[in-house]
């Protein structure tokens, strides 16, 4: 019959037709990949270190993950020392499922050896498990949830996970509290407020915060030194993450006194934020986590004179002798700032080269071992990792670990840092226009 | 009971037999069984000559989509209540599976997913209850605001929902099944010979996950496939042709169209929750308007009320979006946007020209019969003039 | 005060996109789910004609023209073929949303545009601290609305409209073509879409999703008041902007709580009162 003809006809075409597409569109998988890496042996030149990198190209945070992987590729391989390095980008348009299937990808198709990068805590939270199976090591470079290490240690099956920055969010609760408490309220602020985005991130930060600035040392079981002065917090208002319109939560914390409020936002919608501060200048002065904050663009569209941003990640001063050339470096190549996590992707390629070249070999387990052993000078600063393997952070000693810093806007648009007063250059604060 | 449409241009005015039970149903299956077995051929033996991890881990995310298309065409495609909400169903089953995974993990892959499907079934006797009042665009935002809802609360029950960030770690196919020793031999003698190379702990999920789609979507396909074009079927479609007549004819309205309703939810909410499993992370995207975009795009381009045209259509869209169409030029790889937006052409133009979708016409020629049994893509985009 | 204030302006400028929508389901039966489109249109034309240079008068008139024109385009290419199959139109009116949406994103990014407005700084009203763009906007939405309520309530044109809008087939047999007014409604919605998309968008983002707001806003609108009734159109606006502003300022996190309420307006009208506040029971 002519429809049965038709129909194994058509079976047999689809089926040849999907196995030939399936084996050419993305080269043919290799022999089971895993621990052992099939002719990985020793890391001299000539041998080609892939590292998968992955990321939300869409947006600027993600450009500059992949741009700082790439920027370190480029100047690894101009050095001629030790393996080639190849990173093989994949976007994960900040979806965990696409970010899922970037590892899996890496790990069958491109045989890669490590991984790097990751942006928003969602996608790279979601990637541990499929990581972990694909027993390669991964050096998340922008997530900032304490949970990504969690659970790690030297052993077990997430030994592979290791961040190299940013510094984890509980860190930065902690360093913004002692900040508020011994610098700014020298400043003579006293009553605070605080603003964050309704951000699964924000949350826990918020809720320490608002222990922390009134019983500092209490809450934290005496780490964090008692306050020199009263600091009262006058309230806690939220906007949404797509927020354009903060009127409500100026005036709420207005009126109810505050002078100084405190932010912490991740999205673009920070840059709402500060224009509208900027504009409407409600008489508080502003300043905490503004991620957008520390673009190049940020100033021109908001012109917010005054507004402290930190902790930040990174800032064009010599935080270490890698930073400034770093950020020229950056500048020269793509005409704009890196964000906190051009960086840390950065650092993550050259301390994945560096543990390829101690260990002398491409081998997953070898690898890991070496990253434990990573102490070196990036262009965050002085990098280690704990036994989480999560970076250091170090609040009094730079030479120690990660230190964070707060830069503010001056009038002319420039970042100049104010804290820690050791990388200052001799900036103070300056009180914002319309604060008294 | 035939409504006064507008005749289709192409097709030629053959004779239609009018609806008489078994006759119909045998005319409408015959020419097709050798192509609806083909496909799950097809499927079952693709591990074994396609030696791509990746490509195979994207058709099951094609399967899963299968069974999202599949249960929204069982109430909107043949009752006509077009469901714009329909990720309301699918991110309440993905959800329960999470929460279960994460605050009782003692509970069993099976049972979560059970649990799925009863607080997915339970939301669709929820929702369903109002909207058989409603129709068309007052349908259309209902259903969608109901999925907004659940965004919002899902928002607001952040710490224990992750917000924005969603649940990672949630347990996976591979934890129920293949963990112990049992189930670990029993995988090796099963997917040994259905798949290509060695079997490694990576590759291995990867399979798991897929066959396991691949039962559960064949199971609910057959089945909606099964009543679809059967008797109750029809009457399904007789709603959505003419409700005040179908009533005048003694069809119990209010069973038939919540029934719908629940079985389209608890059909998605299996569906969320496996997908949970297979993923291992849920996130807000599977309750938001893409998704349910998305699925509508796949069920009208593939053919509404057909089953089979949803089910093609997704395998379509899923394996252009997430695999081929980024190997095809770097336009889509640089720009991911362009991917949906094409579909979306693709739909308007399917829509305007042959509202039918594609696969219903093209199953009709394969099958060598050119006479129509209207799909109720059509009636669906026939009918008008609804009121409030 | 503030609510009041905020309120009044919050009304004005969504009532210039519920008017549209509004108009266009009342004339053509039509539900336009790419009605979004056309204010986010309006944004982004105007924004690429300030990068080009061009004075921002000059770039808003272009970037309501550029609505209007998709208005117009819109209603042959896609709606026109299927005017009659309400469910065809609900779809492909998405599709185009989504597809505008890729467009945009394609040409712009997933990066927020600004738009400079044509007033800066900050002004005082009745002792709310505003934005002057803001209340600009809203002065501007109020104008066009008075304007475009006058024409169809006095105007020859406006009597064709609602002739047509009662009954198309008895406008029929006065001579005047249906279809040609649902062309001209159609396009004067989006030029309405268009110009909120403008004068909004100096004081918010321009990025690709931005149309859904807006529609889900004039669509809750157009059902609060009910589905063909202006008057109905116009009392909704304002309570939705006031009830906005409301929970916004008085309702603790209602910033957040916001996008609930509104679902929770449009579902409950849904249930209890399909017709809306002002509507009438058939279409």
């Amino acid at each position: 019959m002519r429809s049965k003809k038709w129909a194994v006809a058509c079976t047999v075409v689809a089926m040849s037709a999907l196995a030939a597409c399936g084996e050419s569109g993305g080269g043919t998988a290799q022999a089971p990949t895993g621990g052992a890496s099939p002719g990985a042996s020793g890391a001299a030149s000539g041998e080609t270190f892939k590292i998968g990198v992955f990321g939300p190209e869409q947006i600027p945070q993600g450009e500059d993950v992949r741009d700082g992987a790439m920027l370190a590729a480029e100047e690894l391989n101009a050095a001629g020392e030790g393996a080639k390095v190849e990173i093989v980008f994949c976007d994960s348009e900040a979806k965990p499922e696409k970010a899922i299937a970037c590892i899996t990808k890496f790990a069958q198709q491109d045989a890669v050896q490590a991984i790097s990068g990751g942006f928003s805590s969602a996608e790279t939270l979601a990637v541990l498990d499929t990581v972990k199976r694909a027993k390669l090591p991964f050096v998340s470079a922008g997530a900032a949830s304490p949970d990504v290490t969690k659970g790690v240690d030297s052993t077990g099956p997430g030994k592979y996970i290791f961040r190299i920055g940013p510094v984890n969010s509980l860190s930065l609760a902690a360093d913004m509290c002692v900040t508020v408490t011994t610098k700014l309220t020298k400043e003579g602020f006293s009553k605070f407020g605080i603003l964050h985005e309704d951000a699964a991130f924000a949350l826990p930060l918020v809720e320490f915060l608002n222990k922390c600035l009134v019983d500092p040392s209490g809450s934290t079981k005496g780490k964090i030194p008692a306050a020199v002065k009263g600091v009262e917090v006058v309230g806690t208002e939220k906007h949404t993450p797509q927020a354009t319109d903060f009127s409500a939560q100026f005036k709420s914390l207005s009126d109810k006194g505050a002078d100084f409020v405190i932010e912490v936002n991740s999205t673009q919608v920070g840059i709402q934020l500060g224009k509208q501060w900027a504009t409407l200048k409600p008489g508080f002065a502003l300043g905490g986590i503004n991620v957008s904050g520390q673009s190049s663009s940020y100033f021109d569209v908001t012109k917010a004179v005054g507004q402290l941003n930190g902790p930040a990640g990174i800032v064009r001063a010599p935080v270490s002798e890698k930073t400034i050339p770093f950020f020229d470096a950056f500048e020269a190549k793509y005409q704009r700032d890196p964000l906190y996590n051009g960086a840390s992707t950065y650092d993550g390629i050259y301390a994945l080269h560096e543990a390829a070249t101690r260990a002398g070999s491409l081998e997953a387990d070898a690898l890991v071992t070496e990253l434990e052993k990573t102490d070196r000078i990036g262009a965050q600063g002085v990098e280690k990792f704990d036994e989480s393997h999560d970076v250091i952070y170090s609040p009094t000693d730079p030479k120690a670990g990660l230190s964070l810093l707060y830069f503010q806007y001056q009038t002319d648009g420039s970042k100049k840092i104010v804290y820690p007063e050791s990388l200052a250059e001799g900036n103070t604060y300056m009180k914002p226009p319309g604060v008294k | 009971m035939t409504s006064t449409t507008v005749a289709d241009p192409a097709e030629p005015a053959a004779p239609v037999a009018p609806p008489t039970g078994p006759s119909r149903l045998k005319r409408l299956l015959r020419p097709n069984p050798l192509i609806l077995l083909a496909l799950p051929f097809l499927l079952l033996y693709l591990p074994r000559f396609v030696d791509n991890t990746t490509l195979l881990q994207q058709v099951a995310v094609g399967t899963v989509f299968v069974m999202f298309a599949a249960s929204w065409d069982i109430l909107s495609g043949y009752t006509g209540q077009v469901n714009f909400g329909h990720a309301a169903f699918i991110g309440t089953g993905a959800y329960t599976v999470a929460l279960l995974s994460k605050y009782e993990p003692g509970v069993s892959n099976e049972l979560a997913l059970l649990a799925a499907v009863a607080v997915a079934a339970a939301l669709g006797l929820l929702i369903g209850v109002p909207c058989l009042r409603l129709k068309g665009p007052y349908l259309a935002l209902a259903t969608l605001s109901v999925a907004g809802a659940l965004v919002q609360l899902t928002f607001i029950y952040k710490s224990q929902t992750g917000g924005e960030d969603g649940i990672a770690g949630v347990k996976t196919v591979v934890d129920g099944a293949v963990s112990g020793p049992v189930g670990e031999a029993l995988s090796k003698l099963v997917l040994g010979p259905l798949t290509f190379g060695a079997l490694t702990p990576f590759n291995q999920y990867i399979y798991v996950s897929y066959f396991v789609t691949l039962v559960v979507m064949l199971l609910m396909v057959g089945g909606l496939m099964a009543l679809g074009y059967g008797k109750r079927g029809l009457v399904l479609r007789s709603i959505q042709q003419d409700e005040l007549a179908a009533e005048a004819a003694g069809v119990p309205l209010t069973r038939y169209k919540l029934g719908a309703f629940v079985l389209s939810a608890a059909c998605a909410g299996l569906a969320g929750g496996l997908y949970a499993q297979v993923q291992g992370t849920v996130a807000l995207n599977l309750l938001a308007v893409d998704l349910s975009l998305l699925i509508i795009i796949i069920a009208a381009f593939g053919g509404a009320g057909s089953i089979i045209g949803p089910a093609i259509g997704a395998y379509i869209v899923i394996l252009l979006q997430n695999y081929y169409l980024d190997r095809s030029t770097d336009l889509f790889l640089e720009h991911p946007e362009l991917k949906i937006g094409t579909f979306a052409l693709l739909l308007i133009v399917v829509l305007i020209v042959q509202p039918r979708g594609l696969v219903p016409p093209l199953l009709q020629k394969l099958s060598g019969r050119g006479s129509p049994s209207r799909s109720a893509g059509a009636t669906m985009a026939e009918s008008g003039g609804a009121q409030p | 005060m503030d609510v009041l204030v905020q309120g009044a302006l919050t009304s004005a400028v969504i009532a210039l996109v519920a008017l549209g929508f509004s108009l266009v389901y009342g004339v053509g039966g039509i539900v336009n789910l790419a009605h979004g489109s056309f204010f986010m249109i309006g944004a982004y034309s105007a924004y690429a004609m300030t990068q080009t240079g061009a004075p921002l008068l000059v770039a808003a008139v272009v970037g309501v023209l550029a609505a209007t024109l998709a208005g117009v385009l819109l209603e042959r290419l896609v709606i026109a073929p299927i005017r009659h199959q309400e469910v065809a139109v609900l779809i492909a009116t998405l599709a185009v949303a989504i597809l505008v949406q890729s467009g945009v994103q394609f040409f712009y990014g997933g990066l927020e545009r600004q738009l400079p407005g044509f007033v800066d700084g900050a002004v005082s009203v009745f002792g709310v601290t505003l934005q002057q763009t803001r209340v600009l906007a809203g002065l501007i939405a109020l104008v066009t609305i008075v304007v475009v309520l006058l024409v169809l309530t006095r105007s020859p044109a406006g009597r064709m409209v609602r002739a047509v809008a009662q009954d198309e087939e008895a406008s029929r047999l006065i001579g005047v073509r249906p279809e040609r007014v649902t062309l001209y409604v159609l396009a004067i919605g989006a030029g309405l879409a268009g110009l909120a998309g403008v004068l909004t968008a100096p004081y918010g983002v321009l990025t690709p999703t931005m149309w859904l707001l807006p529609l889900t806003q004039a669509f809750a609108i157009v059902i609060l008041g009910g589905l063909g009734s202006i008057p109905g159109t116009v009392l909704a606006s304002v309570v939705v902007g006031f009830l906005d502003r409301f929970v916004a300022f008085n309702v603790k996190d209602g910033d957040i709580k916001v996008g609930l309420v509104t679902v929770a307006v449009i579902l409950a009208t849904l249930v209890l009162r399909p017709q809306g506040l002002l509507g009438k029971v058939a279409h």
